[in-house]
């Protein structure tokens, strides 16, 4: 069914888009926008049961940025964070040249 | 034939035997946009640079002199989007296919004239310039990207860029009668290509041949860290899968076209289907998806993402800036008088399509319709290598004629939509000229990752239907 657009309904509209067309304008606007609406009524029609929208398109997956993580290695970082035995934390020991404070 | 009128392969090999220097292609390029451009219209603004000195370098495409449609990004060179809204606007860097066509040797001539921010069939929604066809002034050159395919016809550019949201390389392909290649979704970066809208948008190439299709695009495809959702071509040399046998391949035609083509368009895909044929390639039939809903899905999409994509012009940072104790109001203002009609229509069916109570009847219905044709096309290409079907139901239309039909002007991409949805790899080929002189074309769809099979049979086409033959008809060869 052919949606009819109010002339509140187009004020909204315009007010949602940024946009503040004169009322020659909006008028001509309004009349395309039903038009292109009435258009695609084959939307409406569709048999969409269980069809999920797209997310992604292609085969492959999107590479992974260059400042975003590959998958970690083979355990680089338990063996360099601090233990904690009996609840407290067990700091690294200062490096050659470093003062502990 | 002049200078301007060769293929961008061939003249890299008189480049390179010294039957040419690349000031002898600026120059006889520089004369044809001296001699047709105040007619047709192409070009919004020109490169003033010089020739590149010295020996030719290892590419192809080095001296070439080309074009880029006015949404994409190169240093210096206005990109105003055929938009009173970016009226001198002058990127401050090279968009990644750009950059790419700039390290290759390539001479940019200037950017393009397109319907404001790609939207649009005809090129008629451009502020400021009209281009025409160049095979006859009375009709449109399809859009978006008008400008780039007039150009590229009438020998103004060797090549060019240009940009495909819903058919914007493809159409006016078909339109002026040159080759149109969009690479899978991605497959071109998109960095410095002003959005229309991002899940759509691909950068394209426009050419005179398959082959130097096929170059170009293996300057401009690849991966780049600007672009995330960029990746690699898996053709490894575009170029060769032109040269490449089709015997064996497979080829789905589309059937039932007449309810839309018409008989000049349906007699072209006969002979089509028996080009490929004599050529080794193994044909059967296919229904395309349902055309109408993969319209009214790239229709509600398109536009909503636009909305989008257009709202960083808020009077803050790009376009006109607003100032004034009501700013919203003050950019409204601005927006309303920078943007044309095109884009204000579509900017409000962007609010109506993602309105509150609205978005699940609209917005929410055309990504599951965009599912839907993405899996039906993935199923006709599972077992063969590439769909064929007309690029548009007819020749280019009249200017004028659909200017005040939205819906019309929609039409006109009945048969690019598709591919856009799903993100395949897609070929306008010219096949032939209508009675009244208009080009038709055959477009060919490929798989995911397919545009070396896509290249292989789009070249049988090409030499099978011999348009460069009637190229020699053409108002501008006549002069």
């Amino acid at each position: 069914m052919a949606e009819r657009l109010t002339p509140e309904d187009l004020a909204a509209l315009s007010r949602l888009a940024a946009l503040d067309p004169d009322a020659a304008d909006r008028d001509a606007l309004g009349a395309s926008l039903e038009r292109v609406l009435a258009a695609v009524t084959a939307l409406q029609e569709a048999d969409l049961e269980g069809v999920e929208p797209v997310w992604r398109l292609g085969p492959t997956a999107c590479p992974l940025r260059d400042d975003e993580p590959a998958a970690p290695g083979p355990d680089p970082f338990p063996s360099a964070c601090p233990r904690a035995p009996d609840g407290g934390l067990d700091l690294p020991a200062p490096r050659p040249g470093e003062e502990a404070s | 034939m002049s200078v301007a009128d060769l293929d961008v392969l061939e003249a890299a090999a008189r480049l390179r035997d010294g039957g040419l220097t690349a000031a002898d292609l600026l120059r006889a390029a520089r004369e044809r946009i001296a001699d047709l451009d105040g007619d047709l219209g192409c070009y919004r603004w020109l490169e003033l640079a010089a020739p590149p000195a010295g020996p030719p370098g290892p590419s192809p495409l080095w001296g070439i002199p080309y074009g880029i449609k006015a949404n994409l990004w190169a240093r210096g060179a206005p990109a105003d989007c055929a938009s009173r809204l970016l009226a001198g606007w002058v990127p401050p860097a090279d968009a990644a296919a750009v950059a790419r066509l700039r390290a290759a040797g390539a001479v940019l001539l200037g950017t393009l004239n397109l319907d404001e921010f790609a939207m649009g069939s005809s090129t008629e929604h451009a502020w400021g310039l009209a281009t025409r066809n160049p095979w006859h002034p009375d009709h449109v050159p399809g859009g978006s990207s008008g400008g780039a395919a007039a150009a590229v016809a009438a020998g103004l550019a060797g090549f060019a860029l240009g940009s495909d949201t819903g058919g914007s390389v493809r159409h006016p392909a078909h339109c002026c009668g040159v080759t149109g290649l969009i690479a899978g979704y991605g497959r071109v970066s998109r960095r410095g290509l002003v959005p229309h809208a991002t899940s759509l948008d691909r950068v394209g190439v426009l050419t005179r041949s398959v082959a130097d299709a096929a170059a170009v695009l293996a300057h401009v495809a690849g991966r780049d860290a600007g672009d995330a959702t960029s990746t690699d071509l898996a053709e490894p040399d575009p170029v060769a899968a032109t040269r490449r046998v089709c015997r064996g391949l497979r080829v789905g035609w589309v059937r039932g076209l007449e309810r839309w083509a018409d008989a000049d368009t349906l007699a072209d895909q006969a002979r089509c289907r028996s080009i490929l044929a004599d050529a080794g390639a193994v044909l059967d039939p296919v229904d395309l998806p349902d055309t109408d809903l993969a319209l009214a899905a790239y229709t509600i999409l398109a536009s909503a993402e636009a909305g989008a994509d257009l709202a960083r012009y808020d009077g803050g940072h790009l376009g006109p800036r607003a100032f004034g104790g009501d700013h919203a109001a003050a950019a409204a203002a601005a927006r309303t008088a920078g943007f044309g009609a095109e884009v204000r229509l579509r900017l409000l069916t962007a609010a109506h399509v993602l309105r509150a109570g609205h978005a699940d009847r609209w917005a929410g219905r055309a990504a599951r319709a965009r599912a839907l044709i993405h899996r039906e096309l993935r199923d006709l290409l599972h077992d063969r290598h590439v769909l064929l079907l007309p690029t548009a139901a007819g020749p280019a239309f009249r200017r004028g004629e659909r200017t005040g039909d939205p819906v019309a002007m929609r039409d006109a991409d009945r048969f690019t939509v598709p591919a856009s949805l799903a993100g395949l790899p897609a070929l306008t080929v010219p096949t032939t000229l209508t009675a009244a002189g208009l080009p038709l074309s055959a477009q060919l769809i490929g798989r995911d990752d397919g545009e070396g099979a896509l290249l292989t049979l789009g070249a049988a086409l090409e030499r099978g239907a011999d348009f460069d033959a009637r190229r020699k008809e053409s108002p501008w060869r006549r002069r």
